[in-house]
């Protein structure tokens, strides 16, 4: 399941899968494909990835880049509860640019 | 008390207007969804209704009343039409609907807008009319506590009945600090529509009212006239309004787990396509009206027919019975409001933080790592003692309104109670298999499961 941002402005294309895909609680994965407004793949970027669920209450999913090739990143993460998330991913590119997107997910239950 | 909720109700209105628009971290959403409602229900059953007490609202309500006094002689009584809970009863139905259809905890600037909303009604209503017109007759929030109270262990009371028998001046209610909600304390009985504002207690020149502890639960048992009511059983309006706030604790509950999801969906594909409103119409129309009005009316007319001719009408053994599932729905109101305080009450701290930060007057770290009151494994067992605490006040409750209604007879009071038993018994199963299910938080993104 590929999930959708918000468009934004600078032209960079970013995109997000969930492992397994619909996503459940417990351990997941996320891979993230980013891109430059050329289309070429951005390979050196560090990204920062923080899961927060749609309602108060929950503490925030950090991420951790596990892998990362030829623009294409995997990210370990761990869903704590079903439900909606927001996935908040910022992709801070080698001339220092940040690169920020959203990403509506939802979790299910086991 | 009302000072430092009034600063909290200012900071959780400007965060939400300009703070992040992500719930987890702003102060509206967790404040207002997570802490408010906790910590309500919680001191609803350890102590009394000390949130009405400590009422941000009172501040407009306060100039409300300074200028009706200045500019309107005092002001206009209740109309007669609305001297009741029906308008308080409308804005909770609407409220409960909304929260669900608008995803209300999940937004910072509605939930700031809801309360700057509040604090103008509270404002307007108490400008035009007297005798605390918003308290008693419009405010949702307050209908809850005095629901809630029901179960308190706490309540405002004569200490000494003798001494105001030789009263002359009942300064509880005649003086400048006389009840406002009509409560004349010699005749008051129970929490229903006591704010605990003590203004009684200060009256009172010889210091004969106080906060007294009392057994939980008890003020449902007999059903004697109360000063500012009348007898509950002859209230419609209050018979109503407990009725949707037990169904309503389950309805919370049930549309925070993974079926509710499949149901609206259901609902969704007989309906030619998804329409959240109707879904969620419908779905309220059943827990709140059909499916009570269905059970209440068969255990009123399993109890009447036990009751022979002394029953009087249908309506009326339903609204002496339908209090005692008052405890019961209220333990829901507490598992579930609990579950939510118990997983995230330390995410205030960081969303404290963090609100600090972005005003310039913290610069440490914010401890984002925070958030769960216990460890998971705690969850079910907690909610599970908080129904079973409400099932046992329900059970005691019917019990003991059955016995006053049989005068005596304990095998024929089991029998009278008996279809509230099994209510109430049939409640504590749902609550618990609501409860026993994964809570899921969705509706923003109405995605369906594929």
């Amino acid at each position: 399941m590929q999930t959708a941002a918000t468009p934004a402005q600078d032209g960079f294309v970013m995109t997000l899968a969930a492992q397994p895909s619909p996503p459940v609680v417990g351990d997941g994965q996320l891979i993230v494909t980013l891109a430059d407004p050329a289309g070429k793949p951005v390979a050196d970027a560090r990204l920062a990835v923080e899961g927060n669920m749609s309602h108060a209450g929950m503490k925030p999913s950090f991420g951790a880049v596990t892998a990362a090739a030829d623009g294409r990143y995997t990210v370990a993460i761990q869903w704590t509860m079903a439900g909606d998330w927001y996935v908040d991913i910022k992709a801070t590119l080698s001339d220092g640019r940040v690169i920020g997107r959203r990403f509506p997910i939802t979790v299910y239950a086991r | 008390m009302q000072a430092p909720l009034l600063l909290i109700a200012a900071l959780i209105i400007f965060d939400g207007l300009f703070g992040p628009q992500l719930a987890p971290k702003n102060l509206a959403t967790v404040g207002v969804w997570l802490h408010y409602r906790g910590l309500v229900v919680l001191v609803l059953l350890v102590a009394g209704n000390l949130f009405c007490m400590a009422c941000p609202f009172m501040l407009p309500r306060r100039i409300g009343r300074w200028l009706r006094q200045r500019l309107w002689r005092g002001g206009r009584p209740v109309p007669r039409i609305a001297r009741n809970k029906w308008p308080a009863l409308l804005l909770l139905v609407l409220f409960f609907f909304a929260y669900e259809r608008f995803s209300l905890w999940a937004s910072p600037w509605l939930t700031a807008w809801i309360a700057l909303a509040y604090f103008a009604v509270a404002f307007a209503v108490d400008t035009v009319f007297r005798g605390a017109a918003f308290c008693k007759h419009v405010c949702p929030l307050g209908q809850f506590n005095f629901f809630g109270a029901l179960a308190s262990p706490l309540e405002i009371k004569v200490r000494d009945g003798a001494k105001c028998a030789g009263c002359r001046t009942k300064d509880c209610i005649r003086g400048a600090q006389g009840c406002e909600l009509a409560l004349f304390q010699p005749a008051k009985v129970g929490n229903m529509d006591c704010t605990f504002c003590l203004d009684c207690i200060h009256a009172c020149p010889y210091d004969n009212v106080g906060i007294i502890g009392r057994l939980p639960t008890a003020e449902l048992w007999r059903d004697s006239f109360r000063s500012g009511i009348g007898r509950l059983s002859r209230r419609p309006d209050l018979v109503a309004l407990v009725a949707v706030l037990v169904f309503g604790g389950f309805i919370n509950a049930f549309a925070m787990i993974g079926p509710v999801y499949a149901l609206r969906a259901e609902i969704g594909r007989r309906l030619a396509g998804p329409n959240p409103t109707l879904e969620l119409a419908l779905i309220f129309a059943v827990g709140l009206i059909v499916l009570p009005g269905l059970l209440l009316t068969a255990a009123g007319w399993l109890t009447r027919r036990q009751l022979g001719p002394a029953a009087g009408s249908l309506t009326a053994a339903i609204g002496r019975f339908v209090y005692a599932l008052a405890p019961v729905g209220f333990g829901m109101w507490v598992a579930h409001y609990g579950f939510h305080f118990l997983t995230g009450g330390l995410t205030i701290v960081p969303v404290a933080q963090s609100f600090a930060a972005d005003v310039g007057l913290y610069r440490g770290g914010v401890q984002w790592g925070l958030g769960p009151l216990v460890p998971g494994e705690w969850l079910f067992p907690i909610e599970a003692v908080c129904l079973y605490l409400g099932a046992f006040g329900s059970i005691v409750a019917a019990v003991q309104i059955a016995r006053e209604q049989t005068a005596g007879s304990r095998g024929h009071a089991l029998a009278v109670a008996a279809p509230w038993l099994v209510l109430i018994l049939a409640l504590l199963v749902a609550g618990l298999a609501i409860m026993v299910q994964p809570m899921e938080m969705r509706g923003t993104l109405m995605y369906r499961k594929p």
